[in-house]
């Protein structure tokens, strides 16, 4: 189980709305069928956002994830602030100060 | 011969035409913005339009993801988004194969191995900005996809590389023939990270500032690091790059900046008059 995994599982669910179903039926059993770790349903049962975006989960995929668990965009960014820095992202991302409510840069200025 | 009668280029965050009213007088202005480009459209009559984009998920997934991939088919469907979110209505937007597959068979011979599909899924990326420039969606539309989500990303000078192939090939096109082409994404934004919600406004500046004094292979050197001070989003700058090589570093006019924090983006739209 990886990120890949975890990544298709939110693919597949923006084309097939009897996934979407099935998993607000029962998550367990559509875990089980994408081979979720017991941390990793752990985790969706926690909604915790964090360990999938530390997973390595694509960025992009992150707020479908939320959505999966329930979470909306705020509160997904409100998890991610103490997150670790995302494992597959190599270029710089000037962490600082936006979710303290700056969230305009101005370098120069 | 084909020939450019126009490009452009723009952000296209789902918020634009989500929810619009929550960015206030900024949305207006941009609102503004993109009906300037929309008069162009109606002034230029194009009978094609090249979109590039990037990809958002919605087609590929890491399991097989190209770096870059065109809609060859008679037709796209999107917003692949429901309509009673995006506010737009799902349709079949019209393709144009026998062009699509005419920069397909030119790129291989210049050493570009596109990736084709028959039947790309569009979504915000390609439609918000398509609903500004052409509301009907009735012009037929070559969509190119790219990947600027998942690294490794094509480097920004192929990107450049790819809009001076496309104009070659509007070059042999019919005589008559009139092409709009158009990239769409970033400008700063962070996507599904922590600082999400930021925007860099002085990158976002210099970006433009370098389209206004023609500087599109300047930005094409631009490095990962030096793209990613606008956040992961702003690697979708590659589809204005793009666009830059296509229209030979032709000086572009900002219709419009906004940095909208209500829809998470630096929010700006360029026009090259050509």
């Amino acid at each position: 189980m990886s990120h890949v995994e975890v990544g298709q599982l939110v693919f597949d669910s923006r084309h097939d709305p009897g996934l979407e179903e099935a998993w607000r039926a029962d998550p367990d059993a559509v875990m089980e069928r994408y081979g979720f770790t017991d941390e990793e349903r752990e985790a969706i049962r926690a909604k915790n956002i964090q360990f999938f975006y530390e997973l390595g989960v694509n960025p992009y995929l992150i707020g479908r994830v939320g959505q999966l668990m329930g979470l909306g965009q705020t509160e997904v960014r409100a998890a991610l602030a103490d997150a670790a820095p995302h494992p597959l992202l190599p270029t710089v991302w000037f962490p600082g100060p936006a979710r303290n409510g700056d969230y305009l840069i101005r370098q120069n200025g | 011969m084909g020939e450019i009668v126009l490009a452009a280029a723009a952000s296209h965050a789902p918020g634009i035409t989500g929810y619009p009213d929550r960015a206030g007088e900024q949305g207006s202005r941009f609102m503004a913005g993109m009906e300037q480009i929309h008069q162009a459209f109606e002034e230029a009559q194009p009978d094609v339009i090249i979109e590039i984009c990037n990809e958002h998920f919605v087609n590929f997934h890491v399991n097989n993801m190209p770096a870059l991939c065109i809609g060859t088919g008679e037709y796209n469907v999107g917003p692949m988004e429901p309509e009673a979110w995006l506010h737009i209505p799902r349709t079949n937007v019209p393709g144009h194969p026998e062009f699509a597959n005419a920069i397909v068979k030119e790129a291989y011979n210049a050493g570009f191995d596109l990736s084709f599909s028959e039947r790309l899924l569009l979504d915000h990326g390609t439609v918000v900005p398509l609903h500004f420039f052409t509301p009907n969606m009735d012009i037929p539309v070559i969509p190119i996809l790219v990947n600027s989500i998942a690294e490794p990303m094509p480097l920004p000078q192929r990107m450049y590389r790819l809009g001076k192939l496309i104009s070659q090939v509007i070059a042999t096109r019919p005589k008559g023939e009139r092409v709009a082409v158009i990239g769409t994404g970033g400008i700063s934004h962070w996507v599904g990270t922590p600082e999400m919600g930021r925007i860099n406004v002085d990158f976002d500046e210099r970006f433009l500032e370098s389209i206004e004094r023609g500087q599109g292979e300047a930005i094409a050197d631009w490095t990962p690091e030096q793209i990613g001070q606008g956040g992961n989003g702003a690697h979708e700058i590659r589809n204005w790059i793009a666009v830059m090589g296509a229209v030979a570093d032709a000086k572009g006019e900002v219709t419009t900046y906004e940095p909208v924090v209500e829809w998470v983006t630096g929010s700006g739209a360029v026009i090259w008059k050509l």
